[in-house]
């Protein structure tokens, strides 16, 4: 008899999830769907608004990633308009995208997989998270709030706000950093290094614990997508596409972003409201790959900071200088791009035009369309318009990181589940629940729910066999 | 000088009602111009970090949009320190960013959650008119609160005296 288990929702992850691990006759597992409720709604919502809104528009998609949406669609705006920013402006928009980055991947680490990792898988659900982690070292998540802190400063610091900053224009930037404010983070910046170090040297003590555990967990081979500088080091904010194999072999380099259509597709499944990019020459699912900060650790040749650069070389060294497969590594470089981030903040601190107010280089033209390509904290995100003559938005697309890394959060899930799926005469196993959690954990995702959430969302589990009915149930929360 | 007021807020505008709280919040904000002793905070999610403003407060006044059927159009209601079983995703809600002052040890201050009915949760700019209809109330809510905590504030300080 054939039975399905279902998690529903995930914990801690954004939006609305669901796992559904299928097992076949012999109680084996032979697959998992990670189910995503997806609303593509936000596209079609946008049509017909003038271009020039979209950067304020797009960042209400999601309330953890808002400034990546409102970069990656202001360099669309530039391309309509035909324009690049000045580079005072340019520096402020990284400079932004590091606070970002910063912000999201701290809150990412300290307050949702370090519990994971620091109280261990097996540990009760209700000790098994922040509160438990404070309980055992309040440090910890102390000096996570205040590295989270950091980045918004950051970001408040050149957006006005530490949410929804409405600061980038066609072209540029409408508001200056404030002198006073750019000493105010550069005193700041010593203290988010130690705690990311800190934070390394804590997860990487978990690593040399559970070394094979940490090797095999949601392991598998893909390709690798992101951003890269012309020197080809790491880059979030420009750069071009580079898509390496499970190898490190290169199979696209210095790619333009604009022409993404030519590179990737998109791939639908019945079972999921959410794409399934692929790689185009490749096929389906052949060309699936991997974005995020595993991904862009793979690709990238350097990093273009000290600390991060030496960092790198240790991650290099892993797998031999071969990409790194296990998806708990992309906590590993998750921490390493926090402390490219705080460094790479202190770098454009450090320019003598940071505070300057040459913001805007001005443009009349309304080109018919414009790509904008950011790596967002999750992965690579692509914002596309079409527009009119007037300027009125006839199409968009949007490929968020989430959607890239669909394929490979469905391969960890089952993964994770062939390992310690054991229901034959015991029911569903807590271990297990907690693993398959954990495994999407890993990639951080964002559902773009758009809409947050009202209540507790509740954990339940559900066994059901080949007809539907109910063979075992566990809720949580 | 006394900690100050906050007065928090979270929601997405571009969600139609889900952002009245925002939209209220906003009222408030240009009540309290110039008032050092409130202030208003705007959020698309909460997240930790809300948890050391609370440490640094005498109230908080959380804003929200609700959406119980059986629930009045706006409901005001005390908000206690609460782990619960911790099942949160990205958002940290008030009960748990109170617990989560608790234990790194500061001070939680008495906390109010007002909600408002949202009805519409779809794309959109705009608060359905019946949402908008209860935002003067919950706006008069939230100033009772306030004068209760100010007033509540000087009888204790000429009690000290």
């Amino acid at each position: 008899m054939s039975r399905i288990i279902k998690i529903d929702p995930v914990t801690r992850v954004e939006g609305h999830g669901r796992v559904v691990i299928h097992l076949d006759e012999a109680g084996q597992v032979a697959g998992a769907r990670f189910h995503v409720v997806e609303f593509r709604g936000f596209e079609k919502f946008c049509e017909r608004r003038h271009f020039s809104e979209m950067p304020t528009l797009t960042e209400r998609i999601c309330g953890i990633c808002p400034v990546s949406h409102h970069l990656a669609s202001a360099k669309a705006v530039d391309a309509i308009c035909g324009v690049r920013p000045t580079p005072t402006a340019r520096m402020l928009r990284e400079l932004m995208h590091m606070g970002q980055m910063i912000q999201s991947h701290a809150l990412s680490f300290f307050h949702l997989s370090a519990p994971d990792l620091l109280l261990g898988f097996d540990c009760e659900p209700a000790r098994r998270n922040v509160f438990g982690l404070i309980a055992q070292d309040p440090t910890v998540a102390r000096r996570g709030i205040r590295l989270r802190q950091y980045g918004q400063q950051v970001i408040a610091a050149v957006g006005g706000r530490k949410i929804h900053p409405d600061v980038c224009v066609p072209g540029g930037m409408n508001r200056a950093l404030k002198a006073a404010d750019r000493d105010a983070l550069l005193a700041g910046a010593d203290e988010a290094l130690g705690t990311t170090r800190f934070a390394i040297d804590l997860l990487l003590g978990y690593f040399e614990k559970h070394a094979e555990f940490v090797r095999t967990f949601a392991s598998f081979p893909s390709n690798y997508m992101g951003l890269v500088s012309p020197e080809g080091r790491l880059e979030h904010y420009d750069g071009l596409l580079r898509m390496i194999g499970p190898n490190g072999e290169r199979l696209e380099d210095f790619y333009d972003p604009a022409s993404y259509l030519s590179l990737i597709a998109e791939a639908g499944e019945d079972w999921s409201y959410l794409k399934f990019p692929f790689y185009r020459p490749q096929g389906y699912p052949e060309g699936s790959y991997r974005v995020g900060p595993l991904a862009r650790l793979n690709v990238c040749d350097a990093i273009g900071t000290p600390q991060a650069q030496r960092e790198l070389e240790r991650f290099r060294s892993i797998c031999g200088g071969k990409p790194v497969e296990g998806s708990l590594y992309y906590h590993y470089a998750r921490l390493i791009e926090i402390l490219y981030a705080i460094e790479r903040v202190g770098q454009l601190l450090s320019h003598p035009d940071i505070c300057g107010d040459d913001l805007i280089a001005e443009s009349y033209r309304v080109l018919p369309e414009g790509v904008g390509v950011i790596e967002a904290p999750r992965g690579t995100l692509f914002h596309h318009y079409v527009v009119d003559e007037g300027g009125s938005i006839e199409r968009v697309n949007l490929i968020v990181s989430t959607g890239q890394n669909n394929r490979a959060m469905n391969e960890a899930v089952a993964q994770v589940a062939r390992q310690y799926v054991k229901v034959n005469g015991e029911g569903i196993q807590e271990g297990m629940l907690n693993r398959v959690e954990a495994a999407i954990r890993c990639y951080d995702p964002c559902l773009s729910c758009s809409t947050h959430a009202i209540g507790q969302m509740p954990l339940i589990v559900e066994l059901r066999d080949a007809r539907g009915a109910l063979v075992d149930r566990v809720q949580r929360g | 000088m006394p900690e100050p007021i906050r007065i928090i807020a979270w929601g997405n505008r571009g969600r139609s009602d889900d952002g009245v709280a925002l939209v209220l919040a906003e009222r408030l904000a240009a009540r309290f111009a110039g008032d050092p002793g409130v202030e208003v905070q705007q959020y698309h999610q909460l997240g930790p970090e809300v948890a050391d403003d609370l440490g640094r407060c005498r109230l908080a006044v959380f804003l929200d949009a609700h959406v119980r059927e059986d629930w009045d159009d706006v409901v005001v209601e005390p908000v206690r320190p609460s782990a619960g079983a911790a099942v949160f995703a990205h958002h940290f809600p008030p009960p748990l960013l109170l617990a989560l002052a608790r234990s790194i040890n500061l001070r939680v201050p008495p906390a109010w959650l007002v909600s408002i009915r949202g009805r519409c949760f779809e794309f959109g700019d705009g608060l359905s008119e019946r949402t908008a209809g209860g935002l003067a109330r919950a706006e008069q809510r939230v100033l009772e609160l306030v004068a209760d905590a100010r007033r509540n504030g000087r009888q204790e300080g000429s009690s000290h005296a």
